[in-house]
């Protein structure tokens, strides 16, 4: 048909503009890709010393968007599609579309005129009105990928000598902390630098200076919270596992001095010995080692036995301590270093070794030295001159050995400040949270505590023991035995259990019994918190609730007749007005039409058995 | 368009023209009789469009509207207008079937006493049953009857209806105590059921104008019977492309709460249109088409048509009875999310 023939001719004109841009559209799409594969095939050669040449990325680039290309062009466009682009540019009525379906091979009159009305108005329309130009979708993607690309190609890393190093994001900032919020923590590392200056131990100078610095950083604010643990998380590991070590020392040196003390002849070397593990500083190492040295002058025999009874209980103690090493405090000592190299990959290779033994390094000094006091006691046993200076080398030794067993407190006492700190800034404590606790802890001294909801357990709740309890005490004192299970000071007890409940009521805090732990300087944690302070006794039920709307008033009238309406009391109400409601729906008050919804109405209502209670509205 | 154009394009160029021609005189008859409407009635545009519309379909309309907004003038007029007979039933409680399509009554006369058949008021070309839900359900049906069949039976003899048979009922939405409801199977007889809604300030004052002023002159015979039957032949002839249908059949199938995509249509609704709404969909955009002069229906004259044909067969169910959902608001939801071509 002639007609027909005419609008086809316009619509595969409106089709053929379709394609092109189509075509566009899908040119772009390709070269965009082409670009982002190629920016990070170049990235990725320049980094390995090679990259595509720039005919190669062009070549390569040209094809994609030919592809592109032509997978969008060659896809199918209905010409009802163009049908309906070409009526929204007219009027919107659907005329040629119409005029497609109605041009068969019979058309009536009416379909003819449809067609021919179509065909009059085709002729007035331009195909850019139907299909107007306009920009690729894919164009801001393709400008990304070509500055992706341009990127990787200028980009100067050649080699990865020049390779620049990818600049380090500064710490997030906090808040700086309140001036006096790690006063505790300060007295604890000032005192650990003393100790260490005292006994020349350079683990625990180097730990203490690291604390310190913690510390500084924290108080500047330039650390974060998670740094922060972080932070102390590893300081904590190494703490602990210095404090393993100097525990192994201290015995080791034990039990050499005592076997030393035990010959009457260098008995005065071992006390010397014993003087230095009690830290009191001064020459005692040259006493030790003049007693010594004196003694396999004068008593070669005698001194080689003693040095062999040394060197063999410095063994005996190495294999008692593998043996005890998993109970009591050093158990506990042992797991938390395990624990918390749990969560810190990098806590250190020594938290790997099986609690109770020691590592490999520090087993062999310990080795060493007993390997050192047997040839002393060969040396004085066979009559050899270097007796006396081997000795004499080895009471330094025993000496130093000491030294390193008395900085145990000292490292367990950073330790645990570390590990109290690091609770404090998990329960976001520092700042103005720590001065409302130090507030609280002054109010509950003075026995005029207050008792915020929610904060704190109640006595009944299942507070803490009170002060002279085994569990929840401790020492106030920086330097002080903060052990757990030792036995405080009532009033110290009584001040650190209010100030670890944080905000219980005062008749608890007078009763000396809390809930949280303490922290104060030195001392151990101050009692055990039982579950969350804040933690509510009541059952947690979800509800919930469906696209944020409530339910339908269907809904809610269903779940009322689900639990409220199974009394006796109601089912006697319910019958006694049955006869009520059929009387009201026999009359013509309620339109026949209506009386379904009455009847559904009550019989939602009806009396019926308990049912569950859903748990959930949706 | 030119006849010499039009020759070039199409060997039938003469029954184009004709059918353009027939179009034109529709477009004109239907204007001068909805000026005529508009002459006499104040406001109410849409609901005049409407029963002239399904008057050319050869429906009937159900309108509901509180009284006094000039449903029976609407009705009135649109008959004289086009030289038809008109009759008036008040509907009420004791309204029997044979009050509206009459009885059998003895007559006495030379021959002897015999029965001789007494039309009732249904025996007119347009027919007000005003208040429809006040008379019994077999008032109700009887009318409803001859809606459908064009005839009434007496005994055992059949009357059938002059040709058009036009019936306008009216319900007051407010009044609904004593009353009787039509049941779904009924409401579907109509092929629209429109709202009569309050005339605005200006509309008011015209009516008082109008009828508080000296009295005015009588309504005009635009159109005879016949026109009316050669228009409604007319309609029966406008195309309907395949999109065109596929979008109305797709349309009443989303009513259908078992088969509706739309999540409120399966929660609210408890039956859906019937093919009769589908019937009344392209018959109400046919009109559409020719009254805008296209000779064949577009998607939007099926949207403007979806309220009218479809408001009264989506019936809702309890729920949403309950939530106040209404079947417009549904309608208005379906009509948004369904595309017109798949």
């Amino acid at each position: 048909m002639a007609t027909g023939g005419l609008l086809s001719v316009r619509l595969g004109e409106i089709r053929r503009r379709l394609r092109l841009f189509a075509a566009l559209e899908g040119g772009v799409a390709g070269a965009a890709l082409a670009m982002l594969a190629l920016a990070i095939a170049v990235a990725v050669g320049r980094g390995h010393g090679g990259a595509p040449g720039a005919q190669v990325v062009v070549a390569l680039i040209l094809l994609s968007a030919t592809a592109g290309a032509g997978v969008r062009g060659a896809r199918r466009i209905p010409l009802a599609r163009c049908a309906r682009l070409a009526d929204a540019a007219l009027d919107g009525q659907d005329r040629l579309l119409s005029a497609l379906y109605l041009d068969t091979d019979n058309p009536s009159p009416f379909a003819r005129a449809v067609v021919v009305d179509a065909v009059r108005r085709a002729e007035s329309l331009v195909p850019g009105a139907a299909v107007p130009a306009r920009r690729p979708a894919g164009l801001p993607a393709l400008g990304i990928a070509a500055l992706a690309l341009a990127g990787a190609t200028l980009f100067p890393a050649s080699s990865r000598a020049a390779r620049a190093v990818a600049p380090v994001p500064p710490p997030e900032r906090q808040a700086p902390i309140a001036a006096t919020a790690l006063d505790a923590e300060r007295e604890v590392a000032r005192a650990a630098a003393q100790a260490a200056a005292r006994l020349g131990d350079q683990r625990l100078a180097a730990l203490a200076a690291d604390f310190q610095q913690a510390l500084r950083r924290l108080a500047s604010g330039t650390v974060s919270d998670p740094a922060a643990l972080d932070l102390l998380r590893t300081f904590e590991a190494r703490a602990a596992e210095a404090a393993r070590a100097a525990k192994r020392d201290g015995q080791a040196a034990e039990a050499a001095a005592q076997a030393l003390e035990a010959n009457a002849e260098t008995r005065a070397a071992g006390r010397a010995l014993a003087q230095t593990r009690a830290g009191s500083g001064g020459g005692d190492d040259e006493r030790a080692s003049a007693a010594l040295g004196a003694s396999a002058t004068a008593h070669p025999a005698e001194t080689a036995r003693a040095l062999a009874a040394a060197a063999g209980n410095m063994a005996n103690a190495a294999g008692r301590q593998g043996e005890t090493g998993k109970t009591g405090d050093e158990a506990q000592a042992k797991d938390q270093p395990r624990r918390l190299a749990r969560n810190d990959p990098g806590a250190g290779a020594s938290s790997e070794s099986s609690p109770g033994e020691p590592n490999d390094a520090e087993s062999r000094h310990l080795e060493q030295l007993r390997r050192d006091l047997d040839d002393a006691a060969a040396s004085c046993r066979d009559g050899d001159p270097g007796c006396r200076p081997r000795a004499e080398a080895r009471a330094r030794d025993l000496a130093r050995l000491g030294r390193q067993g008395a900085a145990r407190d000292s490292l367990q006492r950073l330790q645990r400040s570390a590990e109290q700190l690091r609770a404090r800034i998990g329960r976001g404590e520092l700042g103005d949270g720590d001065a409302q606790a130090m507030r609280n802890f002054g109010r509950a001294a003075n026995g005029k505590g207050e008792a915020p909801s929610g904060t704190g357990d109640d006595v009944s709740a299942g507070a803490e023991p009170a002060p002279g309890d085994g569990e929840g005490t401790g020492s106030s004192q920086p330097g002080g035995d903060g052990t757990p299970g030792s036995t405080g000071e009532a009033e110290t007890g009584t001040a650190s259990a209010a100030l670890a409940a944080e905000g219980g009521s005062a008749s608890q805090e007078q009763a000396g019994s809390g809930n949280g732990i303490g922290h104060q300087p030195g001392g151990a944690p101050l009692g055990v918190r039982r579950g969350d302070a804040t933690a509510t006794r009541g059952t947690e039920t979800d509800v919930h609730i469906a696209d944020g709307a409530g339910p339908g008033r269907a809904e809610v009238i269903g779940t009322a007749a689900g639990h409220g309406f199974a009394s006796p009391g109601y089912a006697r109400t319910f019958n006694d007005y049955a006869a009520a409601v059929e009387d009201a729906l026999g009359a013509t008050a309620v339109p026949a039409g209506k009386r379904y919804l009455v009847r559904r109405y009550f019989d939602l209502i009806r009396p019926r058995p308990p049912a569950r209670v859903p748990r959930s509205v949706r | 368009m030119s006849g010499a154009r039009a020759s070039e394009l199409d060997p039938d160029a003469e029954a184009v023209a004709a059918v353009a021609a027939a179009v034109s005189a529709f477009r004109a008859d239907l204007d001068r009789l909805l000026s005529e409407i508009g002459r006499r009635l104040v406001g109410q545009a849409d609901v005049a469009g409407a029963v002239a519309s399904a008057l050319l379909a050869g429906g009937h309309v159900l309108v509901e509207g509180v009284p006094g907004l000039g449903k029976t003038l609407l009705v009135r007029t649109t008959a004289a207008a086009m030289d038809l007979t008109f009759s008036r039933v008040q509907f009420t409680p004791d309204l029997m079937p044979a009050d509206v399509i009459g009885t059998n009554l003895i007559v006495d006369d030379a021959g002897g006493r015999r029965f001789e058949f007494q039309k009732g008021p249904i025996f007119a070309h347009v027919v007000l049953a005003d208040e429809i839900n006040r008379a019994t359900p077999k008032t109700q049906s009887a009318l409803l009857e001859a809606m459908q069949e064009q005839s009434v039976t007496v005994g055992k003899q059949t009357y059938a209806l002059p040709p058009p048979f036009f019936v306008l009922a009216t319900q007051n939405p407010i009044e609904m105590e004593g009353t009787y409801p039509l049941p779904e199977a009924q409401l579907d007889r109509f092929l629209f059921k429109l709202r009569a809604l309050p005339p605005s300030g200006a509309e008011l004052h015209q009516i008082l104008d109008r009828t508080t002023g000296a009295p005015e002159e009588a309504t005009r015979v635009v159109l005879g019977r016949e026109r009316l039957l050669e228009m409604r032949a007319l309609v029966r002839q406008v195309p309907v492309a395949r999109p065109i249908q596929d979008f109305v059949v797709r349309l009443v199938e989303a009513t259908d709460p078992s088969r509706s995509s739309l999540a409120e249509v399966a929660r609210f609704v408890r039956y859906g249109s019937s093919p009769r709404g589908a019937q009344a969909l392209i018959l109400g955009a046919k009109i559409e088409a020719l009254r805008a002069g296209r000779f064949a229906p577009s998607f939007a004259d099926v949207r403007r048509v979806a309220l009218p044909a479809l408001r009264h067969r989506v019936l809702l169910n309890f729920d949403g009875e309950a939530e106040g959902i209404t079947a417009d608001a549904l309608i208005d939801k379906l009509l948004a999310a369904l595309p017109e071509m798949p």
